[in-house]
């Protein structure tokens, strides 16, 4: 089980599509958190020389060129920011579908640097998308390597559970705004919201 | 670091025609061509070609395989010839995987002496080590008694480091290998639009910023990569 003093990193991408080795990200935002606590929040906007965002992207996490206007920086600057929380071992990474996605935005990121994707950091993730299949289809939780399972889960298609961050949230009854979910910073409040609820279920 | 190619007639899976791989192999990089293809049916063409030139090839084929019973989770092996009689064990290999229940080729149907002339690669990305990471239900194999090594390759990919620590666990000998599906790390995106529209499904629309292939995420699948491996 998690120590009660355990830190925990949660992040979130917004990018510009779907395509894992090319989406640029564009918002990447983290808070630490504590028991109940959030210690520090960061929501960051990157710069990039070119970025398109398809209309149905812009609806869906209300991209809006002013405010990303006014607010990005550059990558390096995000990056070294961030990277010293990610590959810090004193954090549990979590974050919804990490594994199946965000995973790739950030050797993405590293590749614009020019840097190789460094992916350490892995081993510590949790994945409130995995964890919370599991859950809803009853899956014993292994006591060895929770990196494997999670994968496990995720590419099992027989697991039919609805555990997108939405129907997670119905799911635990946590009241939130749905015309804000699709914002990194929003959703990774409700993430680590929905983390606290698997960590008291499934004894983590 | 073994080079592995693979030519178009994998089909949906390589961007490398024949006349490609004679290139690469005129270039002098590679003392020989080593193929790994899904099936035989570049296999005429490619020999005559590399006659042709005089460098030598080995045209391994990958398969997909049980242990005892086709109840089991399958997972894949390399079947390399080590001579002219290996190509037609290997040709007879493919013949009875595709025409077998389920399509797999079942080890414990293997005659006494049977893959004398083979020896049997373990993939590093799709074997049964790889499996049991990402994949439930256990499968294994037993190799022992036949000529066989372990693949690692190093893709900077996020399964890399997790199947290299499988293997490490396993305590078995590896060779470090290269699949290569294109040329320049620059072809990356015509690869990846290619094989979504091979993998596409009804309804789903495979698009540049959505291709819909998981996992999907490594430019190093190319012959440029492999350069730079030994070069280093």
């Amino acid at each position: 089980m998690l120590p009660s003093n355990q830190k925990y990193l949660v992040f979130d991408t917004e990018t510009e599509g779907l395509n894992l080795f090319s989406s640029k990200t564009w918002q990447l935002s983290w808070i630490v958190c504590q028991g109940n606590k959030i210690l520090e929040t960061h929501d960051e906007f990157i710069i990039h020389k070119e970025l398109n965002i398809p209309e149905v992207v812009k609806k869906i996490t209300g991209f809006n060129w002013d405010t990303y206007n006014r607010k990005a920086k550059p990558l390096d600057e995000v990056w070294n920011k961030f990277e010293k929380y990610i590959f810090d071992p004193q954090y549990i990474v979590v974050g919804q579908n990490l594994l199946g996605f965000d995973v790739y935005m950030l050797a993405v990121l590293q590749r614009l640097l020019g840097q190789e994707p460094e992916y350490s950091y892995l081993p510590r993730i949790l994945d409130t998308r995995a964890l919370g299949k599991a859950y809803r289809e009853e899956l014993e939780r292994p006591k060895g390597n929770l990196l494997s399972w999670q994968y496990k889960i995720i590419n099992d298609r027989s697991l039919k559970a609805k555990v997108s961050q939405n129907q997670l949230l119905k799911f635990f009854d946590i009241e939130f705004d749905e015309s804000k979910l699709h914002n990194a910073l929003y959703d990774i409040k409700m993430c680590y919201q929905i983390f606290l609820k698997l960590k008291k279920h499934m004894d983590l | 670091m073994i080079p592995l190619f693979k030519s178009t007639f994998s089909i949906g899976r390589s961007l490398l025609r024949v006349e490609d791989l004679v290139d690469i192999a005129q270039s002098g990089d590679v003392k020989k061509m080593i193929l790994v293809e899904d099936n035989f049916y570049g296999f005429r063409v490619i020999n005559k070609a590399f006659l042709h030139i005089g460098i030598s090839m080995v045209y391994g084929v990958k398969l997909p395989v049980v242990q005892s019973s086709i109840t089991e989770k399958p997972s894949k092996l390399i079947f390399f010839p080590k001579n002219n009689k290996g190509v037609a064990v290997a040709r007879n290999l493919y013949t009875k995987c595709f025409t077998s229940v389920g399509e797999y080729l079942n080890m414990s149907d293997l005659g006494e002496g049977e893959l004398d002339d083979i020896s049997i690669g373990v993939p590093f990305y799709d074997s049964y080590v790889c499996n049991n990471i990402f994949h439930f239900g256990m499968c294994d194999l037993f190799l022992d008694k036949y000529d066989h090594f372990y693949m690692e390759e190093d893709n900077k990919h996020p399964f890399d480091f997790q199947i290299s620590s499988a293997l490490k666990k396993l305590k078995v000998k590896t060779e470090k290998c290269k699949s290569i599906y294109y040329k320049n790390k620059d072809d990356f995106e015509a690869f990846q639009m290619y094989k979504a529209v091979c993998n596409r499904k009804q309804g789903r629309v495979p698009t540049f910023s959505n291709p819909r292939l998981n996992d999907f995420s490594s430019n190093e699948f190319c012959y440029e990569s492999y350069l730079e491996n030994v070069a280093k």
